[in-house]
């Protein structure tokens, strides 16, 4: 006999949450910032460059290189970039206003709507939230993380002009966990802070300008919020004209690069089932191994005459019509006899 | 005293090719129920019984040897089971097939009828459980059929419409197989080749051999292991 069942109880299932960064090469903290000069075409309304910079890890052509994430720029009204065609009935259909709309499509599934901060606070719309014209986005590459992003691991800090350095994080452990839920999944504020905690009480971030942004981890993105960003660091504030590369997204790139810290990890939801193989003392003790017997099927040693001795080096899984579904490997030989007795957890993730 | 090693070992498995396939299938053929061991790789050559520090020392060479990592091939992995038998045997197993490499013409028919040896000190038999047949590339014969263990354990499997070399296994006494008759997967090859393989299920023994598949009727090239031969892919 070759092959033994299992029973019910030796069939265990596990599902675990694995994080891991979201970097390539595991890098924990991203320090480098670098654009790819093809890529980066910014002057023409069709060109990918003009609807979104790719961030390598490393100079592109080098080894290791890798699109990390993107950066966009959307505008309500389509300024800041050029028109796609400049003629009446066609203004503002530009790049900036298609990465403003498809974002608002994803998040609200509804043309209406507009990205709103939490809060206005002046004395004519007091408590109601702030809609800023445009947005600057950071979209992770999809292949760089598994199932999402992991919220409370966010830290992106800022650099340019102004105020110096600004470290954004979301709101996630300040709002312990409790997360708006949208089109694009889970939504929590970008404000000042660290690893998810909050600086202040509020999320009012700046006064009448709201908060910096919103962080989408199950869609793999982070919304900006212009107005209230650029009270902090006025390299970002945007060029609005109308017909007129401003590349607002490469200033959102300069202000990345100097900030010289994106830390952000991912999280994968790994479901694992556990097979417990027994393997008993009067089972699995020969083998059809042919270097254990002569040319006439005899065994090779006479010292394992009723006492013979094989080494386990592999175990397959098969199903009820004996296809091989699945194999493991020991990373050394078990030794196995009429004395001895195994139990082996043999681990299969899907 | 010391503390009772209360451990066990814990192994990461890998889908094969075949189990990708079952899954994807999402009917219900994906699900484990039996395993096997296997000691690929051993070579008992190693094993000195006469080792100078005793016998307890005779596996050393082999207990120490680092092992490859698992490879999703489901035919050219689990090649030498681990089985079990009384302590007092000291033959294994072996099946013998008379017909060891068929050659077939385009719809040509064939069949194996496996004999095992050394097997509950009978010389010969036909192992009472039957036998696994699993041909390598379905889709090189328009008819695979075993036969001898009831319709239930038996099977007649329908040709596999595929791009890629698919694996498929029956079970019977002796395996009947018609090679197709188009010539779609012989591209400008002249001769093609896969590989059936026959396990026994009481006895674990193991046999492989070359099925040819002739476009031109009339030859009788043969197949022999070591020799270069197209095997589609």
């Amino acid at each position: 006999m070759a092959r033994q069942d299992y029973n019910q109880e030796d069939v265990v299932n596990d599902t675990q949450r694995v994080v891991t960064s979201t970097w390539s090469n595991n890098t924990n903290t991203l320090t480098n910032a670098h654009t790819s000069s093809a890529q980066a075409n910014l002057t023409t309304a069709t060109s990918s460059g003009a609807f979104f910079i790719e961030v390598y890890n490393l100079a592109t052509g080098s080894e290791g290189a890798a699109v990390q994430y993107a950066l966009s720029y959307g505008h309500k009204a389509g300024s800041g970039s050029l028109d796609f065609t400049n003629d009446t009935n066609a203004y503002g259909n530009s790049p900036s206003k298609v990465i403003y709309n498809q974002y608002k499509q994803l998040v609200f599934g509804d043309e209406t709507k507009n990205f709103q901060f939490p809060g206005d606070t002046d004395s004519i719309s007091a408590g109601t939230s702030f809609t800023p014209d445009d947005i600057y986005v950071i979209n992770v590459n999809r292949s760089r993380y598994k199932n999402n992003l992991k919220p409370g691991t966010l830290d992106l800090t800022l650099s340019g002009s102004g105020l110096g350095f600004l470290h954004l994080t979301d709101d996630s452990i300040t709002a312990t966990g409790s997360a708006v839920i949208t089109n694009a999944g889970r939504q929590f504020n970008i404000v000042s802070g660290s690893s998810g905690v909050r600086s202040g009480s509020s999320n009012v971030q700046i006064t009448d300008s709201g908060s910096y942004g919103l962080f989408y981890p199950d869609s793999g993105f982070i919304i900006l919020n212009p107005a209230a960003i650029d009270h902090q660091n006025t390299d970002l504030v945007p060029e609005v004209a109308q017909n007129t590369a401003n590349n607002n997204h490469q200033k959102l790139f300069n202000a990345v690069k100097d900030g010289i810290s994106f830390t952000l990890d991912s999280e994968e939801k790994i479901s694992s089932k556990y097979y417990f193989t027994r393997v008993k003392n009067a089972q699995f003790n020969f083998t059809t191994n042919p270097s254990f017997i002569d040319n006439d099927g005899n065994l090779r040693y006479t010292t394992m005459e009723n006492n013979p001795k094989v080494y386990i080096t592999t175990i397959g899984l098969y199903n009820d019509t004996n296809d091989l579904i699945a194999v493991a490997k020991l990373s050394q030989p078990l030794a196995k006899d009429f004395s001895k007795e195994a139990l082996i957890r043999v681990k299969l993730d899907y | 005293m010391g503390y009772l090693d209360n451990s066990s070992i814990t192994v990461d498995a890998i889908l094969t090719k075949k189990g990708r396939e079952l899954l994807s299938r999402n009917d219900g053929s994906f699900n484990i129920t039996s395993f096997a061991l296997a000691d690929d790789e051993i070579d008992y050559s190693l094993f000195n019984e006469n080792h100078p520090n005793g016998s307890q020392y005779a596996g050393e060479a082999i207990e120490n040897m680092p092992l490859l990592e698992a490879f999703p091939d489901e035919n050219n992995i689990m090649k030498h089971k681990l089985i079990s038998l009384n302590q007092n045997i000291t033959r294994i197993p072996i099946i013998t097939i008379s017909n060891q490499a068929p050659i077939l013409q385009k719809g040509g028919v064939d069949s194996i009828t496996p004999q095992t040896s050394n097997y509950n000190g009978i010389n010969t038999l036909s192992e009472p459980s039957g036998y696994l047949f699993t041909v390598k590339d379905r889709r090189l014969f328009s008819s695979f059929t075993a036969t001898g263990q009831g319709s239930a354990a038996s099977g007649t499997t329908q040709p596999i419409a595929s791009t890629v070399a698919v694996s498929e296994t029956v079970i019977g006494n002796s395996l009947s197989f018609t090679a197709i008759s188009t010539d779609s997967l012989f591209g400008t090859n002249n001769q093609i080749i896969t590989t059936i393989t026959i396990e026994g299920l009481d006895t674990g023994a193991r046999a492989t051999i070359p099925v040819t598949i002739n476009k031109i009727a009339g030859s009788t090239t043969q197949f022999e292991t070591g020799k270069t031969a197209v095997e589609v892919q």
